[in-house]
């Protein structure tokens, strides 16, 4: 079992540089922009888009919190109605925002908790990591790193929030 | 929430430890107060200034463990501040952070890891590692054959010397496996625990520090780099250094700015930190040896040479603003904090030897210099040349030593010659001159000395034009070129033999006069106001008289042992109390360490040598109404009085009687001379150790009987009279006061609690209030701050460092530092003092 | 020494001691503030046909060393300082800065109070200068009857198109005065170069199918350029990354409609504190420019602000909002310098490599 870092802090900043100019370019701006992050990280990386949009646009765009525990597909359906995001979602410009892309179930559960809140205009995807192996017919818009993997590995994002320090780690 | 601040003094002086971190102290407050912060300030040193100040709360007591245990909690502390207080502050608030845990006070700017770091090389070595950057290789061995296959995989030259040695340091450097098996075994013998560790050498390595600062949100900037002239293998304290870095191009001091910055993000620092390097300048290698995050002689020297803010700039990192949240008071320009420094100048640092001193009371000192620091002061030399800075520290630092005198160049035999420039002395400069003179070539002594050959042909200038100078008197030309590289009136006068009136008064009717620039961070980009200046002579001067009422104070220069400390102190305290009484005051030294470069002291401030001709071009420019010079500048003093310039003297006895070989104590009786009357002060026992002041000893029968000798001066003064008996035997006159040394007013100050220096000054300058009069003619009544106290004289490791036994130093005379405490026991009576 | 003197449009006489070529020469003058890189800056070919003044006291001391060109040849007018190093002593050294510019005819005068002269024009401002071997009227009338050339680029820039081939992606260089820093940076990536002259047509571009294009930096006034390097941005920054270097971001923001504005007097140097805007985070960068973007003009482009100076407030960086498109007024190849701002080479060659191998259908289009 080895631990490798393949993305180092600097990295992983810029990557989330490029993602937040494009969400610019693609959006042509940022009016009706919200961020979802999908917990755990996610969040921290949506929040820290939404830090970058302000420093660069000085709007504050809106950062949301999703937890799809209720979603998941492997699990008993529990009850899905508990409000998950008070805003109203209909008409604006979505981006949800994940550490990993992986199989795709995780994305496809986050939307049907989204369009239990409305019905937004556009829903892109952002992730910090692409790594292969998708299940489901799901792609991402904005991608820092496509890391081509073995199903036998795992990949780790670090947040500094959360683990210290920003990188990306091979778990193989 | 208002922090409460401790913050920990550097205690005593010593090698490596003069005043640099009480001048970066006494900023900080400032830059801490206009933070809302409530300052606590704990030192034992009799010569710190800063914990004079009133704005805070002085804790006098030893810098024990437990002591500043007792004071963190009895105050509630809530940040400790060390970077301020060199390694001893550093050490202690390790031991702070170990007793007491997570409940420990943070320690503002100062990662763990950094704190360690800075104690321990291999948790340096660890993280060096972890970013991959390259430190010297090192490893250990308990035998013979470990060690050689240490360096097989090291390679020779190695560096080999005992873990845990008994007695001295011990280190033996060896090129080849002919020797390395007689110094392993010669450490092993040596090493408590029969271990020796075994380093690369990078001797001959070209040492680089870089100063940079770091903020909460890891946003970095670079204040400067210094180039140490001399190689690895010279102490870093005894070497010639250079700000900004001379011989290096652009991509490798780039490489090093890059690496400075990683070390900062990795040890997360917030504030300050410096990183030194050795660079192999045959390959552009390098390996990094030292991680400082603290004030020191370095960052001195980047201060004082860059005129960046700073201390007030480090001061609000540590509290966690971020650069751009930094406001500096009005007279920088906005954002000055956020601007990297640039230099239009060049500022060379010159060690100061006591090797002079040593041999005055008959005490032989080896003057060669190695890894072991021997140096105990520091002059600086500004200019717009290499040559003209050179030129300028060589005068700063040996106006007056022998060692430097040109007649025992001449005399050199070439054996001599050779051996000196192997193995380097204190003169080296002039022997590197004397060798270029007698046609050895640069690439000679590059290969010889390991020093850059850039620093020989700037020797090779100097030497040049010394020379012409000396064949071609009275000639207009060389005249320009001497004064444009530095070469000062005096030194003109002694190489054509000529009076130095002459040569001024020559210099004067060629116009040929110095021009003073201001030390700008931005190169002259900005239009900043400045208050600090040096001279050259060039065409644009930038200063212009500051005021007719002005009082110009000259600083003591480079430490030399003794009173270094104290003689600091005592003008940093004149300089002060001329600047709050009103009176617009001007500073003028050399000591890059010295409390004279606190910015908040003066109004205007020249580094320059403080030769006659230096400080008569400050003269002529300022005019000033007063000037106050310490005693020990005697020839200054005496040139002055000949030309009718009248000048204040804080007095210094040059010759204190000897301590030393005198078995019984002396007591000592301190009085106040107000231009009238002579005030007893207080009652001292002295010793070669210690002297001790108590106030319950001045009975008030005592007080009466004490002698009041009438002096003939009228000019107010802090004196002493030294018997060995009470009650005195005979009549006591003027002729058997003596003025009061330096550590004494300082050790009377912080005991009484009165500034007596302040005290004088105003006397001095007739500006004494009521209650300044009150307070001398019933100071008997008064009660002291602390009732009684002792100074103790440290023994440094003369040994080590000099090579010299510590029972011969008369500490009256040679002491380097000093530790003061209250003294806490029952009531003297006089019979004890005599007894 | 031969004495010399450096006059200046506004009258002002500088004695001082000759090196480099013994020739008569005339230029606008400019300061740099840099304490290291002599070598770097004096064959930057942003300071083509001027004289270029140091702070530094001293200058030379470590030679020249051919890795440290950033041209092929220097084309600098004049070298003004208070020292030149009589002898190099670096490793690398090939010969002394003295006789590299006699080499390439270029003369210099030492021995100035560079920071006087600093000091002057920062408040004078850029001005005419000539170093001269007598300052007469007839030296002061000469120097005022000279134009200042207006074709800086054409005659910095390459007149032929080159490769400097890579096993990476597809980048061309405009060459609007090059410097070989931003070829050293993008040859990290392994870049496939191409680079093309100032005046190329968007036809030459479009043929060559390019991955990006980096518009370099170069000297002289960014008004003076033609219309068809402008209408060529405004084209292919749609389809192509574009990253613009120093007057390359001018044009690049002249394209897409900012107005810029003439400095008093130029800036050069490498210690202003820059903020990316998106990060917060502040970089240190070589610098070197007369005209700055007026913050104003902005408004109404679609253009954003990425980089700001920090001791002026200048605009240092601006990006196209639709586009991956974008540049900065400072030199992110260091060289000499501080090398944090490189990072935009590595930001640039990201994005130029994940849009590789996208579509092509635009290219039909012409």
């Amino acid at each position: 079992m080895a631990n490798k870092e393949i993305v180092d802090g600097m990295s992983m900043q810029r990557a989330l540089t490029r993602i937040t100019y494009e969400i610019i370019e693609r959006n042509k701006g940022v009016s009706n922009l919200v961020l979802v992050g999908i917990k755990t990280r996610g969040v921290y990386l949506a929040q820290r888009i939404g830090e970058r949009l302000q420093q660069l646009e000085d709007v504050a765009i809106p950062v949301l919190t999703l937890d799809i525990e209720a979603y998941r597909d492997d699990r008993e359906p529990k009850d899905r109605r508990q409000p998950q995001i008070d805003l109203n979602l209909n008409g604006k410009r979505i981006v949800l925002v994940d550490d990993v892309l992986y199989t795709g179930r995780t994305i496809r559960a986050a939307l049907d908790a989204l369009m239990d809140n409305g019905r937004p205009s556009v829903v892109n995807l952002a992730v910090l990591v692409d790594r292969g192996h998708r299940e489901l017919p799901i792609r991402a818009d904005f991608v820092g790193k496509n890391i081509p993997t073995a199903i036998s590995e795992r990949i780790k994002v670090n947040v500094r929030e959360l683990d210290g320090q920003d990188s990306v780690e091979i778990h193989s | 929430m208002v922090e409460r601040i401790l913050m920990i003094g550097g205690s005593a002086n010593d090698f490596d430890h003069e005043t640099e971190s009480d001048l970066a102290s006494y900023q900080m407050v400032s830059s801490l107060r206009q933070n809302e912060a409530e300052i606590f300030m704990v030192d034992d040193n009799p010569y710190a200034f800063t914990i004079e100040r009133t704005d805070i709360t002085p804790i006098l007591c030893a810098l024990t463990l437990d002591n500043l245990l007792e004071i963190i909690e009895q105050h509630q502390i809530t940040a400790v501040v060390t970077t301020a207080g060199g390694v001893v502050a550093m050490n202690l608030s390790r031991q702070i952070q170990r007793a007491l845990g997570t409940a420990a006070p943070k320690i503002l700017g100062l990662s763990k890891d950094a704190l360690d770091a800075t104690q321990d090389t291999t948790i340096l070595r660890n993280h060096l590692n972890r970013l991959g950057e390259k430190t010297v290789a090192a490893r250990l061995a308990n035998n013979v054959s470990e060690a050689f296959e240490a360096v097989r995989e090291i390679n020779f030259p190695v560096v080999v010397r005992p873990i845990a040695p008994n007695g001295g340091l011990l280190r033996f450097n060896v090129n080849d496996v002919d020797r390395l098996e007689e110094a392993v075994e010669k450490s092993l013998e040596r090493s408590q625990i029969h271990q020796v560790n075994i380093d690369q050498s990078i001797r001959g390595h070209h040492e680089i520090t870089i100063v940079a600062l770091r903020d909460r949100v890891g946003n970095t900037l670079i204040v400067g780099g210094i180039e140490d002239m001399d190689p690895v293998g010279i102490h870093t304290a005894d070497s010639i250094a250079f700000t900004p870095i001379q011989s290096l191009s652009d991509p490798i001091i780039q490489k090093l700015r890059q690496t400075t910055i990683k070390i900062l993000h990795e040890f997360q620092i917030m504030g300050m930190a410096q990183v030194r390097f050795a660079v192999n300048p045959e390959t552009d290698e390098y390996v990094v040896t030292r991680l400082t995050p603290y004030f020191d002689r370095q960052s001195s020297l980047i201060m004082v040479a860059t005129g960046y803010p700073l201390v007030p700039v480090v001061t609000n990192l540590i509290l966690g603003k971020t650069f751009e949240q930094i406001h500096l008071p009005a007279k920088f320009s906005s954002n000055a904090a956020l601007l990297e420094p640039v230099m239009d100048h060049v500022v060379t640092r010159f060690p100061v030897f006591s090797f002079g001193e040593f041999e005055a009371n008959w005490i032989v000192t080896d003057h060669r210099l190695n890894t072991v620091q021997k140096s105990v002061g520091a002059t600086i030399g500004v200019g717009r040349s290499v040559e003209e800075a050179i030129e300028k520290a060589l005068r700063a630092a040996h106006f007056n030593s022998r060692d430097f005198s040109p007649t025992i160049m001449n005399s050199l035999t070439e054996d001599d010659l050779i051996e000196r420039i192997i193995h380097p002395r204190n003169n080296r400069i002039l022997v590197l001159m004397e060798a270029l003179r007698r046609g050895y070539t640069v690439d000679e002594l590059a290969e010889m000395t390991k020093i850059a050959p850039f620093y020989f042909y700037k020797l090779k200038r100097i030497m040049e034009l010394e020379d012409s100078v000396a064949k071609n008197p009275w000639d207009e030309t060389i005249l320009r070129d001497a004064k444009y590289y530095g070469l000062s009136d005096g030194l003109l006068a002694r190489l054509w033999n000529e009076p130095y009136e002459k040569v001024r008064r020559f210099r004067w009717d060629h116009n040929v006069l110095p021009t003073y620039k201001a030390f700008d961070p931005s190169a002259g980009e900005f239009d900043e106001e400045n208050s600090h200046y040096y001279s050259t002579f060039e065409s644009e001067n930038e200063t212009t008289q500051l005021d007719a009422e002005s009082a110009l104070v000259v600083g003591t220069g480079a430490f030399r042992l003794g009173d270094g400390a104290a003689a600091s102190y005592t003008m940093a305290s004149v300089a002060s109390e001329l600047r709050r009484l009103g009176i617009p005051t001007i500073v003028v030294n050399n000591n890059p360490h010295g409390l004279l470069f606190i910015p908040q002291i003066a109004d205007k401030h020249y580094y320059e040598p403080l030769e006659l001709s230096d400080v008569m071009n400050i003269l002529e420019i300022e005019h000033p109404k007063y000037i106050f010079i310490p005693g020990n500048r005697i020839k200054l003093i005496q040139k002055l009085r000949e030309m009718n310039i009248p000048v204040y003297v804080i007095a210094k006895e040059k010759y204190l009687p000897s301590t030393l070989y005198e078995t019984q104590e002396k007591i000592v009786i301190d009085y106040f001379w107000d231009g009238q009357k002579a005030y007893p002060l207080a009652m001292a026992k002295q010793d070669n150790d210690e002297m001790v002041i108590d106030q319950r000893a001045m009975t008030p029968s005592l007080y009466a009987a004490l002698p009041r000798p009438k002096l003939s001066v009228t000019r107010a003064g802090l004196y002493q009279l030294m018997v060995d008996h009470w009650p005195i035997e005979g009549e006591v006159t003027a002729e058997d006061l003596r003025p009061m040394p330096f550590t004494h007013m300082a050790f009377l100050v912080k005991i009484t609690g009165v500034s007596w220096v302040r005290m004088m000054i105003r006397y001095m300058t007739g500006r004494q209030s009521e209650t300044d009069t009150n307070l001398v003619e019933h100071w008997v009544d008064y009660q002291w701050t602390t009732e009684a106290g002792r100074l103790a004289y440290t023994h440094p490791d003369f040994m080590t460092h000099l090579n010299v036994h510590e029972h011969q130093i008369d500490n009256g005379r040679l002491a380097m530092g000093a530790h003061v405490e209250p003294l806490d026991q029952e009531p003297d009576s006089v019979e004890k003092y005599t007894s | 020494m031969t004495q010399r003197y450096l006059i200046l449009q506004d009258q002002s006489v500088y004695p001082g001691e000759a090196f480099g070529a013994p020739a008569t020469t005339f230029g606008e003058i400019v300061f740099n503030t840099a304490m290291s890189g002599y070598q770097e800056i004096i064959t930057n070919p942003i300071y083509h046909n001027q004289i270029l003044m140091f702070t530094t006291p001293t200058i030379g001391a470590a030679g020249i060393n051919h890795q440290a060109d950033e041209a092929i040849v220097p084309t600098i007018k004049g070298v003004v300082t208070r020292e030149i190093a009589d002898v190099s002593t670096n490793r690398l050294q090939r010969m002394s800065l003295d006789a590299f510019l006699k080499r390439h005819n270029i003369p210099g005068i030492a021995r100035i109070d560079t920071r006087a002269l600093a000091r002057h024009l920062r408040q004078t401002g850029t001005q005419k200068a000539s170093i001269v071997d007598v300052p007469d009227d007839h030296a002061f009338d000469q120097l005022k009857a000279m134009v200042l050339p207006t074709n800086q680029v054409a005659q910095a820039s390459t007149p032929k198109a080159y490769a400097n081939p890579g096993r990476g992606a597809n980048v061309i260089i405009i060459d609007l005065g090059l410097k070989n820093g931003i070829l050293r940076n993008l040859r990290d990536y392994d870049a496939n170069i191409t680079v093309l002259p100032h005046d190329t047509t968007l036809e030459q571009v479009v043929n060559l199918d390019p991955d990006g294009i980096v518009l370099s930096s170069g000297p002289g006034d960014p008004h003076i350029l033609n219309e068809q390097l402008l209408r060529l941005i405004r084209t292919v920054q749609s389809e192509i990354p574009l990253l613009g270097i120093g007057l390359g971001y001018e044009l690049f923001a002249l394209a897409n409609g900012a107005e810029l504005e003439e400095l008093t007097f130029e800036r050069h140097g490498m210690n202003h504190p820059i903020r990316e805007q998106i990060t917060g985070n502040i970089i240190f960068a070589n610098q070197g420019n007369g005209y700055v973007i007026n913050r104003a003009s902005l408004k109404e482009t679609a253009l954003m602000v990425t980089h700001v100076d920090l001791m002026d407030h200048s605009v240092q960086g601006v990006r196209h909002r639709d586009y991956p498109a974008f540049g900065v007024q400072f030199f992110p190849d260091a060289a000499p310098g501080p090398i944090e701002a490189t990072d935009i080479f590595a930001e640039y060659m990201e994005i130029v490599s994940a849009r590789r191998g996208g579509s092509r259908q635009w290219l039909n289009e012409y």
